[in-house]
């Protein structure tokens, strides 16, 4: 029997796993629990190690989108890209975002243009559950993720509130307003409505360097969702729109706007994207355990950036969009006692349109306008074997898939557990994985400045025959490897948990951004063989109770990343190798909450700014206070209030600016390693009808 | 490339300050133990009928007094940590306060209104037979 729903777990991990839950545990009723569930989980009961976040860690860091809610963790971290344009970027074992595999209840969602901004435009009070896994994990998924899966959950269970309204402010001008509504309630049959807006209607320019901190801001996300039960059937269905505009640069002479006139840096944006999905679960009779899963998937993206920079005069746009269909079908039976399967295809298209061009004030033989149409198919197949015994399992998965362009590859993932006793569980895993690179779109914020930008070390005015740019360059590659282990045990008279774990990811083929070789130049080099890059990273994480409604989390993570920069192995730009974090929650029995979170980051390498580049410097090691004092009232009401950087440690001068090689001014905000606003207060409040 | 460095200072200390309270916190705790003289610091364990997060949930907070210093359900083994000053409470004190809330320990049984009134999926002697 244990056996059995060992088996059941790591089936379930994918696609179906509802069905497959329900039909063991059919007795079972959901479980509502009232007062506190401990706000992050660690998940070793399936082969894949992984962290849940659920909403009430989310609680904890009150603002705003899913992306900056991860300051509490440890396995992933958020940073600016950029010191201006309120990008953020998320990082896990040391890898960009890109490099992971984003899933909405295993639907995925971020691909393509999406990347750079699909998990900042998510309202964090929307979102029920995080899951983290690192690593590359089931080839059920897909071929992507090199680093590593992120897999989030909207609220839309049978125990969320009829009515869910939350407000925020902070004193830097943020206003945020969320609300859900379940509009159907039956039985069966539940659907729900989300609805965002959110604002940052003032800039501010607290490390006095006359840009803005943070852009301002407009969005707008409605969401809707079902979910719906039959006897052999289950399944989900519902779409997401969403539209982000953004202006960010110089401030104006009010120093409350940013400025509009044409001599000054700044940058306008504005970012659509409607999705729409569907799941369908069947489980047939008299067929023992088999069940069918389905994905069907829908995505229309929409960029406009602008650029232009001051003095020099340097005006770049990109725009862009992107229509993509995905499906997958997968079948997943039982063999025997111990050995279960997965199997099934995947087919994507998509068509991605996009425009670069650039123009330089000064000299017209710079300028380029480029555009191009990348027509893109794909069709793969996959199969999972799972043997469990009772202390030990292994998943072996491979997939096969075609692309139009980039030919046939195959992707090979291997995951182990071994349950040495209750206490103590090691998992390993090893695989290969890949990702189509959207080169321009990902990078973005490294092309706001006046750098003349390289593709492959050549200037992309050249490369580009009869105006059509290359725009796509051949997959990125990687062999990701790691050992994690996870113990429990007693402490202080409560359960205790440490987690540590070392991974390893060998790029075979690898693009870096290379800002390193020149001050004047961007170069987005792709590099293989000996020159591909690798990162090593270490976590270690300790959590325990010291006392009643007391918890602590202390954790400390290592990045090692070399990256093929200028003419050598670097360390990546801009992080740090060492960071360090503490948590602490305390609760009273009047249900007064208070949140403290303490990070430490280490030195950051800063790109080179001086002419010759055999100048090493890093940034000093900073530190961020977090807190948060949060009271549940009566009646589903709940108020709080916290501040964030409460040291208020910000950096100077994220902006570079000088005088580049040829005699003309340069503007490069790329060099942004710390927080760019200071101290940061407010204020919110959460209602629900149930 | 000028850098902050006198906030820099100010948000590292704060960092380790809260890092040394934390070390604090573990000296803190066993100092006021000793120091509540009147009773004793009991620590025992014993069985507590329960069978999901919502029965730990409840278990844990009917005995979230004052007096009771660590209470702990382990669901796995249906067995309750706890740790309490003698004087505030008696151990047959403690069993009654579980069994007021529905759920059975081996020396006082729940009520049976009170163990209809639970919600289904904490119905545990239902689970056993299954």
């Amino acid at each position: 029997m244990v056996n059995k729903s060992l088996l059941f777990l790591l089936l379930g991990f994918i696609c179906a796993d509802k069905i497959i839950a329900q039909s063991d545990t059919s007795k079972i009723q959901p479980v509502d629990v009232k007062g506190e569930q401990s706000g992050e989980v660690i998940n070793s009961n399936g082969a894949i190690l992984s962290q849940s976040l659920n909403d009430n860690e989310f609680k904890k860091a009150a603002c705003c989108t899913l992306s900056e809610s991860f300051d509490l963790s440890n396995a992933v971290e958020v940073s600016n890209s950029d010191g201006v344009s309120g990008i953020k970027q998320v990082e896990m074992l040391g890898l960009h975002s890109r490099y992971v595999l984003l899933t909405r209840d295993n639907i995925p969602m971020f691909q393509g243009l999406a990347v750079l901004n699909g998990l900042s435009n998510i309202p964090g009070p929307f979102v029920s559950d995080v899951n983290i896994a690192k690593g590359a994990g089931s080839a059920t998924l897909g071929f992507d993720g090199i680093t590593g899966g992120i897999n989030y959950l909207l609220k839309a269970s049978p125990k969320d509130p009829k009515v869910f309204i939350n407000g925020y402010q902070s004193d830097q001008g943020r206003s945020e307003f969320n609300t859900i509504l379940k509009t159907a309630n039956k039985k069966n049959f539940k659907n729900f409505t989300y609805l965002h807006y959110g604002n940052q209607w003032m800039a501010t320019d607290m490390n006095k360097d006359t840009y803005s901190d943070n852009p301002l801001s407009n969005r707008l996300y409605l969401g809707n969702h079902s979910n719906f039960q039959r006897k052999h059937t289950e399944g989900q269905f519902g779409f997401t729109l969403w539209t982000d505009g953004r202006e960010s640069g110089k401030l104006g002479r009010n120093n409350f706007e940013i400025s509009h006139n044409r001599d000054n840096f700044n940058i306008f944006s504005r970012e659509n994207r409607f999705e729409g999905y569907a799941k369908l679960g069947i489980i047939p009779e008299n067929m023992g355990e088999t069940t069918f899963g389905n994905i069907l998937n829908f995505s229309r993206h929409e960029m406009d950036y602008n650029l232009r920079t001051n003095r020099s005069g340097v005006v770049r746009k990109y725009i862009a969009n992107e229509s993509r269909v995905n499906y997958s079908g997968l079948i997943q039976s039982e063999l025997s006692e111990r050995w279960g399967i997965k199997a099934g295809i995947s087919a994507m298209a998509a068509i991605t349109n996009q425009r670069f061009s650039e123009a330089r004030s000064y000299s017209t033989i710079f300028s380029f306008n480029l555009d191009q149409q990348f027509i893109e198919n794909q069709i793969g197949a996959f199969s999972e074997f799972v043997y469990a015994t009772e202390t030990f399992t292994l998943v072996t998965g491979l997939r096969a898939d075609y692309h139009n362009h980039f030919g046939w590859f195959a992707v090979p993932r291997l995951h182990g557990k071994w349950e040495i006793n209750k206490k103590n569980k090691l998992f390993f895993q090893t695989g290969i994985a890949r990702r189509n690179p959207v080169v321009i779109a990902e990078n973005l914020p490294n092309l706001f400045s006046d750098r003349f930008i390289l593709l492959d070390n050549n200037l992309l005015w050249m490369v580009s025959p009869n105006n059509k740019l290359p725009f796509y360059m051949q997959q990125e590659e990687g062999w990701n490897s790691g050992i994690s282990y996870v113990k429990n045990f007693m402490f202080l008279g409560y359960p205790s948990d440490i987690m540590l774990d070392v991974f390893r990811t060998q790029f075979i083929s690898q693009i870096v951004v290379d800002r390193d070789e020149n001050l004047n130049t961007i170069n987005l080099v792709r590099h293989t063989g000996s020159k591909a890059g690798f990162t090593e990273s270490f976590h270690a994480e300790w959590s325990f109770v010291p006392m009643m409604r007391f918890k602590v989390k202390l954790a400390y993570r290592y990045v090692n990343n070399q990256q093929f920069l200028g003419n050598e192995f670097r360390i990546q730009p801009f992080q740090s190798r060492h960071r360090g974090l503490i948590t602490l929650h305390y609760k009273t029995r009047n249900n007064w909450y208070f949140d403290l979170l303490s990070q430490i980051n280490g030195p950051k390498r800063i790109v080179n700014y001086q002419v010759t580049n055999n100048n090493v410097e890093f940034s000093p090691t900073y530190a961020i206070v977090n807190l948060q004092i949060r009271k549940v009232l009566k009646k589903g009401w709940e108020l709080y209030a916290g501040m964030e950087n409460i040291g208020d440690f910000k950096q100077n001068s994220p902006i570079f600016e000088g005088i580049n090689l040829i005699g003309q001014s340069f503007t490069d905000p790329g060099f942004g390693w710390g927080p760019a606003n200071g101290r940061m207060s407010y204020l919110g409040f959460r209602w629900e009808i149930r | 490339m000028k850098h902050a460095l006198k906030s820099r200072n100010q948000a590292v200390i704060l960092f380790w300050g809260i890092f040394s309270l934390l070390i604090m916190a573990f000296i803190i705790p066993s100092c006021s133990t000793v120091k509540a003289a009147k009773g004793q610091k009991i620590t025992t364990s014993f069985e507590v009928s329960g069978n999901c997060d919502m029965c730990k949930q409840r278990i844990e907070s009917v005995l979230d007094k004052k007096g009771i210093y660590k209470a702990y359900y382990d669901l796995e083994n249906h067995r309750l940590f706890i740790e309490y000053n003698s004087a505030a409470f008696s151990e047959l004190q403690i069993h009654n306060m579980i069994a007021s809330v529905g759920h059975d320990t081996d020396k006082v049984k729940a009520d049976d209104l009170v163990y209809e009134n639970l919600p289904e999926c904490c119905k545990y002697k239902k689970e056993e037979k299954w």
